[in-house]
C-alpha cells in the first residue's frame, strides 16, 4: 500500500510541474511518403531536453517557442528539422533512409541487420509489450521465436520455463540457452524485470554464439535493457495492470458424491476387494445416504481459489549533454491459486545510466537489484500436494470433521478439526501448519568504460557481478498432522533453514580496431580476454522442538539435529579473435576464435578452441537489384562454428577425491569419486543456411533457416566393473553423439494497411529432427548400449529420437470377458502383463515434431487488438495423472473421473475400460496412458485503446494507453487429457525429463487483467 | 591523457592475467586427493572408519547381507500382509539381471583398504603402523570371503574348475578389467590375508574394530569352509572371548551390551540409522506390518527354556490383527522399532560351535571335544541345562541343529546349507500366522535341490556386459 502511495504522490509532483512549463504548442501530423500516419516518433527541441513522440495517428503536440527548431527522428526514416515560425500545425512527412536501421544486439555489442550474418531472432520491448505477460521474460518467448522452443516448468507464480534453442544438445548436461544480460550472465530469468526489456536477441547458431565459447552451445539469448538518451527531457512511464487468475479448466469431469457412491456400490457389488469397505458399499439407510451427499462439494473448489495479479512498474529516463540514465521499480505480485498460502511478490530496482566522461571516454553502469519471495505449495506426488489431493480426495469428505448434524467439530483450542480424509492427511491443515518459503535476491551489476585511443581504436574494459541469495525455510509446526507423523514427540516441530550465496564476477576487455579503406571495405579487428570466477556457497540449518506454531527462529529450538555448509568454486580464463569485414554493405564475411581455458576441465583437457566463420550477401545492395521493385531486402547467409557446453562439469568433477563422512558419531575418509582426467566440455558444431526477405512495399516478410547442429562428446556415465571399487559404479566421460535438424520459417504480412486500419498476421514454425548418433560401446551393442531413463519410461538408443519412450504394448480390452490385454515380446496378444516386454516406441518421445506461434494484430484508429497462439504437435507425454483417475478399482477409495463408469459389463462391450476385477493387470506402466500431446492455446489476447493527444495533451501526457488482456484463454488438445502443456512431472521429479509425464505439478492457470500505461 | 590510459590498461591486464591463470587450479573444499591425504595417524584413523563403514552397504551388512540368507532358506516365512520385498529371493527366482549385487560393497570396502595399504608407507614403522596394515588387510579378506560365500562353490563342496572372486590388491586402476581365477586362488588370499593381518594387529581395538580374537574367530569360519579342521581347532582355541550368558544375551540385540561379541560394526540410531532389520518388519503405531516371520516348524524347535525363543522373536498383531511370530532380532535398541543396531559379525558362541564342527569333521572325529564345545553354547542357552551327551550323528546334527537357532538372522542360513550339500526344505504345511495358520509355502517354492545352481548367485549381469569374458556361474543362461 505505501508503495502505490510514493507512486502516485511521484505521479502528481510531475504532473504539476508540467502543467507550469507550458509555453506556445505547436501540434501536427507525422506521416510517412504515402502518407500512412507514423506512430512512436520523437521531436525534440533542438538544444533542450524538450520532446515528444507521435501517438498512434501520427499526432504530436509540442511546447516551444517561437523560433526554435523541432527536430523529428524515427527508426529507419531521415531526420527533419522544422523551424516554428508563426503556424501552430507542422505536418511533416519522413523519408525512409538507410542511416537508421534496426540496431540488433549480438554477441559483444550491436549489428545492423545489413550486417547480421547469422540466424538472430529478435524481440524487442515493443513486441515485448504485445506478449502474454509474465514475471519470467523466459516464458513470454513462447511462440514468438522459431527455433526457441519454450514449456513452462509449471503455472506456479514466478516460474521460469525450459527453453531450448534448436533441439534437445545434451543428455545428462544442461540444454538450457546462456543468458547474458548487458554483458553480465544472468543467474536466472525471474530476475529481470520484463519491462527493462529493450531488446533481446536469440543467437541461434554458431556465427555470433561462438563468441561465447565453452558455454555457448545450448545457444545464447542476449538482453540488453533499456538506457536513456542524451538530450532529451525525463519521460515517465508508469504501467499497472490488475487481475484475475484461476486454473484452466480440466478437459474432464470428477464424480460428484452421488457418483461416487454409485461407482463404490457398484464395485463393491462386482467384488473389487478395495471397495467392500467404502461408504458406497457399507450404507445401510437412505438417511446415511442422504448425509453423505449432504457433504458433497467439490475440492477444488475447497483448496484453490481465484489469484490476483498485479504489477506496477514506474520508469523514468532520460539525459543531458553527458549523461543519460534510465531508472525503474517494479512490483509484481501473483497471489496464486492455492488457499491459505502467498504466491509469488517481486520487488526490482534498476538503474542505468552512461556518462560521456571525456571526448573519447564513455562510462556506464546498469545495476539491478530484485528480490523475490515465493510460498511453496508441497509439490509431489502425494496427497500432501494441494493438486493431488483436490483430485484424490472424496467429495463427500468434508474439509473439517463434522458430526452426524452436520455441525463442524471443534477440537480442545475450539478450532475446526480438520478432516483427515481416508488418506489420512488433510492439505488444508499441511497448507496453514507446514508453511514453506523461498526467498532470492538479485543483483546485477555490470560497470563498463569505452575509450576510443586513437582514431578506430576502441577499447571496452567490463566489470560485471552477479550475486544470488537464496533462502528457504520449512517449518513443520508443532502439532500439526505432518509431525504427528514424522516428528519428534518428544521435540515437537521441525524447522530447516537452507540456502546459497552465489558470486559470479566476470571481467570482459575488448580491444578493437576499424578501419575503413577504399570507401567501401569496411574491417573491424576485435581482440577478447574474459576471466570468469563463481563462489558457490551453500548452508543448511535443523532443528526440532518448538514452543509454538507462530515463532520458527531456530534459536528457540530445543535441539539442533543438523548443520552443514559446503563451497564451490571455479574458473574461466579466455582469449579471443574476431573479425568482421564488410564490403559495401553487400558482402559481409565474419570469423572468431576464441579459447577457454577453465578449472572445470581435465587437467589433460585444461582448455579448448572455438571457431566460426560466416557469410552474408545482401543482395538487395547489389547494382544488378537498383530497379527492382519486388524486393526491399534480400539477403542469403551462411554460417558454420563450433562452441562447447560445460554445464555438465561440477566444480571438481575431473578431480579423485578424498571425501568424509562418519561412522557412530565420528570421522570416516573415504573415496568419493575416481575423476576422470580427460573430462572436458560437450562439443557442439553447427552449420546454417538462412535467406531473409521483405518485400512487396515490406508488406511481406520473411526469414528462412535450415541447420544442423551436431553435439559430440556428450557427457556419459560408462560403467565401470565393481572391480576398481568406483564408488559411484561409473566413470563420467565424453562419448556420446546427437545431432538436431532443422527448418525455421518466420512470416509477416501486413494485410490491410492504410490511414485508419493496420492488420498484420504473423506466424512462424519450427521443424526439428533429433537423432541420438553415438552412445558408449559396448561388446553387445557396438554402437552404444541404450540408456534407460525416467525409471524405465524412456530410452536413449543409437538411431531414435532422444528419451524414446519404451514399454511394454497393451493391446485393449478383452470383449469376452473384459480383461486387459497386452502384447507379449513377441508381439502377440496375451492376458499375462510382462514388465520385460519392453517396445521402443519410435519416433514416440516428449520431444515435439514441430512448434511455433500464429499471430495477429489489428489496429484501428486508436484502437488495438493482438492475439497470438502457441501450438505444438508431434511429442507424447505419459499421463499418469489419467491411470490415477481412471484406475480400474485399484484406486477407488480415491475420487475418480465420471468416465471410469464406462468399464467392460458384459461380453460384447467395446470400445471400454478393463473390468474392475482385472484392476491390478490393468494398472500396469503400458502404453495405454502414453498420449499424443499435441495441443493450441490461445495465449494472448489484448484489446487496447491509446488516448489521442488532443486529450492527453491537455494534460501535459504523452501518452496513454488502456487495455483488456486475457491469458490462456482457450486451448485445443487432439486428445490429451489434462493440461497439454507438461513440464515438470512434480517437483519432486524435476530432474527426470520435462514434458515426460504429468504427476501433479502446479497446473496452468488463465486470467484476465486490465492495466494502463502512461508515459509523461 | 589517452596513452596513459592505455597504458593502465596494458598494466592491469598483464598483471590480472598473471593471477587469472592461477585461479585455474581450484581443489575442492570439502575433499582431499588421495595423493594429499593419508599423511598422518588421525588421516589412517578416519580411513580405518571409512573401511568400516563400506560394510554398510545396503547389499552387505547394512541389510541384506544378514537376511537374505535366511530369506532364501528355511528360517522365514513370507508374511501375505507385507510388502513382499525380496519375495524372488525366497522364491529362488534371481537371474542375472535382478540378482544380488554382492560385488559392489566388498570391492568398495577393498579399495578403502587398498589406499591404506598403498599409502602406509607415509606412517613411520611401529605398532601403529602395523595396527592400520592389519585391519586393511583382515577387511579385505573378510570382504573377498563374503563374496565367496555368495557367488562361489564351497571348496568342501567345489570341484576343479569351481572358479573364485578376482583378488585387487592395488588402488592403482579403478577400471580394472580380470577375469575370475580358479576357487582355490581366491580362498587362499583370504586365509593368507588373515594370517598376515594376524600377525601385525592390535590384541584389543575394541569390539567395533577388528583385533586378533576377531581375526582369529573369522579364520575358524574360513577354515571351517576351507575344510582345513585343524586350523579351525587352532583359531578357535585362540579366541578369549567368552560366550555370552543367559543373563546378558537378550541386551546383546538391543546393543545393551556386547557379551560374547567378537567384531560387530558400530552405528549411531540417530546419525546413521542404517535399519540393518527393516528388511523383518516395519512398526507403525502399536502394530507390526511384517515382511517375513519366523517359519512355524522352526519357531517349534526353539525350547521354552531357550533365552533365544525370547530375545529372537515377539507375538506381534499387524493393522489388520493378524498375529505373527514376528523377528524381534534387529528390531532396534531398547525401545525402538526402527530396526536400527549395530551388525553383529562375529559371536563367541559361533566359533565354538564352529570348533564343535570341526573336532566331528575331523579324521577320528574328537567326539568329547566336539560335546563339550557345543555344551559350552547350550548351557548359555537354555535355563537349567542338561546336556543331551550326544554321540555320532545324534551330535553332529545336534551341532547343526544349534547353529541353526543361535545363528538366526544373522546371515548363515544358506551359506551353512551349501555348504553341508543340503537342499533347503519349508514346510508346506504351515502359514505365517503365530500358531501355524495362514498362507503356506507353495510347492513350487517349497524346495531347493542340493544339486540347484540357485545355491551359487548369479554374476550381475551390469559386470558381464561391461567385461564379456567375466565368467557368469554356470546355470545362470550359459
Amino acid at each position: 500500500m505505501k508503495f502505490k502511495l510514493s507512486m502516485l504522490t511521484l505521479f502528481m509532483a510531475f504532473v504539476v510541474q508540467f502543467s507550469f512549463a507550458q509555453e506556445k504548442t505547436i501540434t501536427g501530423t507525422v506521416s510517412d511518403s504515402d502518407g500512412f500516419p507514423l506512430p512512436g516518433v520523437n521531436i525534440i527541441v533542438k538544444g533542450t531536453t524538450n520532446g515528444t513522440q507521435t501517438d498512434f495517428d501520427g499526432n504530436y503536440s509540442i511546447s516551444a517557442e517561437t523560433g526554435s527548431v523541432l527536430v523529428f527522428s524515427f527508426v529507419g526514416y531521415q531526420t527533419q528539422e522544422h523551424t516554428i515560425a508563426s503556424a501552430a500545425t507542422i505536418n511533416v512527412k519522413l523519408v525512409a533512409g538507410e542511416q537508421l536501421e534496426e540496431v540488433v544486439i549480438v554477441a559483444f555489442g550491436e549489428k545492423t541487420r545489413d550486417e547480421l550474418t547469422s540466424a538472430v531472432s529478435t524481440v524487442t520491448s515493443e513486441e515485448l509489450s504485445k506478449l502474454s505477460p509474465s514475471t519470467s521474460i523466459d516464458n513470454m518467448l513462447q511462440g514468438i521465436a522459431p527455433g526457441v522452443q519454450v514449456t513452462g516448468a509449471n503455472g506456479k507464480p514466478g516460474q521460469t520455463a525450459y527453453v531450448r534453442v534448436r533441439g534437445i544438445g545434451s543428455i545428462n548436461a544442461g540444454s538450457a540457452p546462456l543468458y547474458i544480460i548487458d554483458g553480465v550472465v544472468a543467474p536466472d530469468m525471474s530476475s529481470v524485470n520484463p519491462n527493462d526489456i529493450e531488446s533481446l536477441s536469440v543467437l541461434k547458431d554458431a556465427a555470433t554464439a561462438s563468441l561465447y565459447g565453452s558455454r555457448a552451445a545450448n545457444g545464447v539469448v542476449v538482453i540488453k535493457t533499456k538506457t536513456g538518451r542524451k538530450n532529451r527531457a525525463a519521460e515517465i512511464t508508469i504501467s499497472s495492470r490488475f487481475g484475475y487468475g484461476q486454473k484452466i479448466d480440466d478437459n474432464f469431469r470428477m464424480m460428484n458424491t452421488a457418483q461416487k457412491i454409485q461407482y463404490e456400490r457398484e464395485l463393491a457389488a462386482l467384488g473389487v476387494t478395495n471397495a467392500v469397505q467404502l461408504p458406497g458399499a457399507t450404507i445401510q439407510s437412505d438417511e446415511e445416504y442422504q448425509y453423505l451427499l449432504s457433504l458433497d462439494h467439490d475440492w477444488q473448489e475447497t483448496l484453490l481459489r481465484k489469484s490476483t495479479v498485479q504489477s506496477n512498474a514506474l520508469s523514468i529516463t532520460g539525459g543531458s549533454e553527458e549523461i543519460s540514465y534510465f531508472l525503474s521499480l517494479g512490483h509484481d505480485r501473483n497471489t496464486g491459486i492455492v488457499k491459505d498460502i502467498d504466491g509469488f511478490e517481486r520487488l526490482n530496482a534498476r538503474l542505468n545510466i552512461n556518462y560521456q566522461a571525456k571526448e573519447w571516454l564513455e562510462i556506464g553502469t546498469n545495476v539491478s537489484v530484485s528480490r523475490t519471495t515465493s510460498d511453496e505449495p508441497r509439490d509431489r506426488n502425494n496427497v500432501q500436494n494441494p493438486f493431488r489431493a483436490m483430485y484424490d480426495y472424496n467429495p463427500y469428505e468434508p474439509k473439517y470433521e463434522v458430526d452426524e448434524n452436520g455441525d463442524i467439530v471443534l477440537d480442545a483450542n475450539g478450532d475446526p478439526k480438520y478432516n483427515l480424509t481416508t488418506n489420512g492427511f488433510s492439505i488444508s491443515e499441511a497448507l496453514v501448519n507446514n508453511p514453506e518459503r523461498e526467498n532470492y535476491t538479485y543483483i546485477i551489476a555490470g560497470l563498463n568504460a569505452k575509450a576510443k585511443i586513437v582514431d578506430g581504436l576502441t577499447n571496452t574494459f567490463q566489470i560485471g557481478a552477479t550475486s544470488t541469495n537464496y533462502r528457504r525455510e520449512y517449518y513443520v509446526k508443532p502439532g500439526s498432522v505432518l509431525d504427528g507423523y514424522v516428528g519428534d514427540a518428544n521435540n515437537p516441530g521441525s524447522k530447516t533453514d537452507n540456502g546459497s550465496f552465489d558470486f559470479d564476477f566476470t571481467l570482459t576487455n575488448l580491444l578493437s580496431y576499424n578501419v575503413l579503406f577504399g570507401d567501401k571495405h569496411d574491417l573491424t579487428v576485435t581482440g577478447l580476454f574474459e576471466f570468469n570466477k563463481d563462489t558457490f556457497r551453500t548452508y543448511s540449518l535443523s532443528s526440532i522442538g518448538f514452543v509454538s506454531g507462530d515463532l520458527s527462529v531456530q534459536s528457540i529450538a530445543a535441539e539442533p539435529t543438523g548443520a552443514s555448509t559446503n563451497l564451490f568454486e571455479n574458473t574461466l580464463v579466455s582469449f579471443g579473435g574476431f573479425l568482421d569485414y564488410n564490403y559495401d554493405n553487400r558482402y559481409i564475411v565474419t570469423g572468431s576464435v576464441r579459447r577457454d581455458a577453465s578449472s572445470v576441465f581435465g587437467i589433460n583437457n585444461q582448455y579448448g578452441v572455438f571457431w566460426s566463420a560466416s557469410a552474408g550477401w545482401n543482395i538487395t545492395n547489389e547494382s544488378f537489384m537498383e530497379n527492382n521493385t519486388l524486393f526491399n531486402n534480400l539477403k542469403l547467409r551462411a554460417s558454420a562454428g563450433t562452441s562447447g557446453n560445460r554445464s555438465g562439469l561440477s566444480s571438481y568433477g575431473w578431480q579423485a577425491q578424498i571425501g568424509f563422512g562418519s561412522l557412530n558419531g565420528q570421522t570416516t575418509a573415504v573415496p568419493t569419486d575416481n575423476g576422470n582426467p580427460d573430462l572436458g566440455f560437450e562439443k557442439n558444431f553447427i552449420w546454417d543456411l538462412g535467406l531473409e526477405f521483405a518485400m512487396l512495399n515490406n508488406r511481406l516478410r520473411g526469414v528462412v533457416d535450415y541447420y544442423e547442429r551436431t553435439t559430440s562428446d556428450l557427457l556419459l556415465n560408462v560403467p565401470l566393473l565393481r572391480l576398481g571399487g568406483e564408488p559411484d559404479g561409473s566413470i563420467l566421460s565424453n562419448v556420446g553423439e546427437m545431432k538436431n535438424t532443422g527448418i525455421e520459417i518466420q512470416l509477416t504480412g501486413d494485410i490491410v494497411k492504410n490511414n485508419d486500419w493496420l492488420v498484420t498476421l504473423g506466424g512462424n514454425i519450427a521443424l526439428v529432427d533429433n537423432k541420438v548418433t553415438k552412445l558408449n560401446a559396448t561388446e553387445e551393442f557396438p554402437n552404444g548400449a541404450p540408456i534407460t531413463r525416467d525409471n524405465g519410461l524412456t530410452r536413449i538408443e543409437v538411431g531414435e529420437e532422444i528419451n524414446t519412450f519404451w514399454m511394454p504394448m497393451y493391446a485393449g480390452v478383452n470383449p469376452a470377458n473384459g480383461e486387459p490385454l497386452y502384447y507379449d515380446a513377441d508381439g502377440n496378444v496375451t492376458n499375462v502383463y510382462n514388465a520385460d516386454a519392453n517396445v521402443l516406441m519410435s519416433g514416440k518421445s516428449p520431444l515435439a515434431d514441430f512448434d511455433g506461434g500464429v499471430n495477429l494484430y489489428v489496429r484501428y484508429k486508436g484502437f488495438d487488438l493482438a492475439t497470438d497462439f502457441y501450438y505444438k504437435f508431434g511429442h507424447y507425454v505419459m499421463n499418469y495423472m489419467q491411470s490415477n483417475m481412471l484406475s480400474d478399482g485399484t484406486g477407488v477409495d480415491a475420487n475418480q473421473r465420471v468416465d471410469a463408469f464406462n468399464y467392460w459389463r458384459q461380453p460384447g462391450d467395446t470400445n471400454v475400460l478393463p473390468s474392475p476385477l482385472y484392476g491390478n493387470s490393468a494398472q500396469q506402466t503400458s502404453d495405454r496412458w502414453l498420449q499424443k500431446g499435441d495441443y493450441i492455446r490461445l495465449r494472448n489476447l489484448t484489446v487496447g485503446y491509446n488516448l489521442p493527444s488532443e486529450f492527453t495533451g491537455q494534460v501535459g501526457i504523452k501518452s496513454l494507453r488502456i487495455f483488456v488482456q486475457g491469458q490462456n484463454l482457450w486451448t485445443w488438445t487432439k486428445e490429451f487429457r489434462g493440461d497439454p502443456e507438461v513440464g515438470i512431472g512434480s517437483g519432486e521429479t524435476a530432474n527426470s525429463v520435462f514434458g515426460t509425464y504429468n504427476l501433479y505439478s502446479y497446473p496452468q492457470t488463465q486470467s484476465i487483467s486490465v492495466g494502463v500505461d502512461l508515459k509523461f | 591523457m589517452r596513452k596513459i590510459f592505455l597504458k593502465v590498461i596494458v598494466f592491469i591486464g598483464l598483471v590480472s592475467l598473471n593471477s587469472c591463470t592461477d585461479e585455474l587450479d581450484q581443489q575442492p573444499n570439502n575433499a582431499f586427493s588421495p595423493e594429499t591425504y593419508y599423511q598422518s595417524i588421525t588421516d589412517f584413523e578416519n580411513a580405518t572408519r571409512g573401511v568400516y563403514s563400506g560394510f554398510y552397504g545396503g547389499s552387505y551388512y547394512g541389510t541384506s547381507f544378514l537376511t537374505l540368507p535366511d530369506i532364501m532358506s528355511d528360517n522365514v516365512i513370507l508374511a501375505q500382509q507385507g510388502r513382499r520385498s525380496n519375495q524372488f529371493y525366497n522364491e529362488w527366482r534371481y537371474e542375472p539381471n535382478s540378482g544380488w549385487d554382492m560385488m559392489f560393497s566388498p570391492y568398495v570396502v577393498t579399495n578403502r583398504a587398498n589406499l591404506i595399504i598403498d599409502n602406509i608407507g607415509n606412517l613411520s614403522d611401529g605398532s601403529e603402523k602395523n595396527n592400520f596394515l592389519g585391519e586393511a588387510r583382515a577387511a579385505r579378506a573378510l570382504a573377498m570371503f563374503d563374496m565367496l560365500r555368495v557367488y562361489c562353490d564351497t571348496p568342501t563342496q567345489a570341484d576343479a574348475n569351481s572358479l573364485g572372486m578376482p583378488v585387487i590388491t592395488s588402488s592403482d586402476n579403478p577400471s580394472i578389467q580380470i577375469p575370475r581365477p580358479p576357487l582355490s586362488e581366491s580362498y587362499q588370499f583370504v586365509i593368507d590375508e588373515l594370517e598376515a593381518a594376524k600377525a601385525l594387529i592390535n590384541e584389543d581395538n575394541g569390539v567395533g574394530r577388528l583385533n586378533k580374537n576377531a581375526i582369529n574367530a573369522l579364520l575358524s569360519r574360513v577354515y571351517l569352509y576351507a575344510g582345513q579342521y585343524d586350523k579351525v581347532i587352532t583359531s578357535a582355541n585362540a579366541v578369549t572371548t567368552p560366550v555370552a550368558s543367559i543373563a546378558n544375551f537378550p541386551g546383546i540385540w538391543t546393543d545393551s551390551n556386547n557379551d560374547g561379541v567378537i567384531f560387530k560394526l558400530d552405528q549411531d540410531r540417530v546419525l546413521d540409522g542404517i535399519a540393518i532389520g527393516v528388511d523383518w518388519s516395519q512398526s507403525v503405531g502399536g502394530t507390526v506390518r511384517p515382511e517375513y516371520v519366523m517359519a512355524f516348524d522352526f519357531f517349534n524347535m526353539y525350547q521354552s527354556n531357550d533365552v533365544r525363543k525370547n530375545a529372537y522373536t515377539f507375538v506381534g498383531a499387524d493393522s489388520g490383527g493378524n498375529i505373527y511370530n514376528a523377528i524381534k532380532k534387529m528390531l532396534g535398541e531398547a525401545g525402538q522399532n526402527n530396526g536400527v543396531v549395530d551388525a553383529k559379525v562375529i559371536r563367541a558362541a559361533e566359533v565354538y560351535l564352529n570348533k564343535a564342527e570341526a573336532y566331528m569333521m575331523s579324521n577320528p572325529p574328537n567326539e568329547a571335544a566336539a560335546l563339550q564345545a557345543l555344551d559350552m553354547v547350550r548351557s548359555n542357552r537354555y535355563s537349567g541345562f542338561v546336556s543331551g551327551n550326544e554321540t555320532g550323528a545324534a551330535l553332529l546334527d545336534a551341532i547343526k541343529l544349534e547353529r541353526r537357532l543361535e545363528l538366526f538372522a544373522e546371515g548363515h542360513r544358506f551359506f551353512d546349507l551349501k555348504r553341508w550339500g543340503m537342499a533347503i526344505e519349508r514346510s508346506t504345511v504351515y502359514g505365517e500366522y503365530f500358531d501355524g495358520s495362514g498362507t503356506p509355502v507353495p510347492a513350487e517354492f517349497a524346495t531347493l535341490p542340493a544339486s540347484s545352481h540357485k545355491f551359487n548367485l548369479p554374476i550381475p549381469q551390469r559386470e558381464i556386459n561391461i567385461y564379456p569374458d567375466f565368467q557368469q556361474n554356470p546355470g545362470y543362461g550359459n
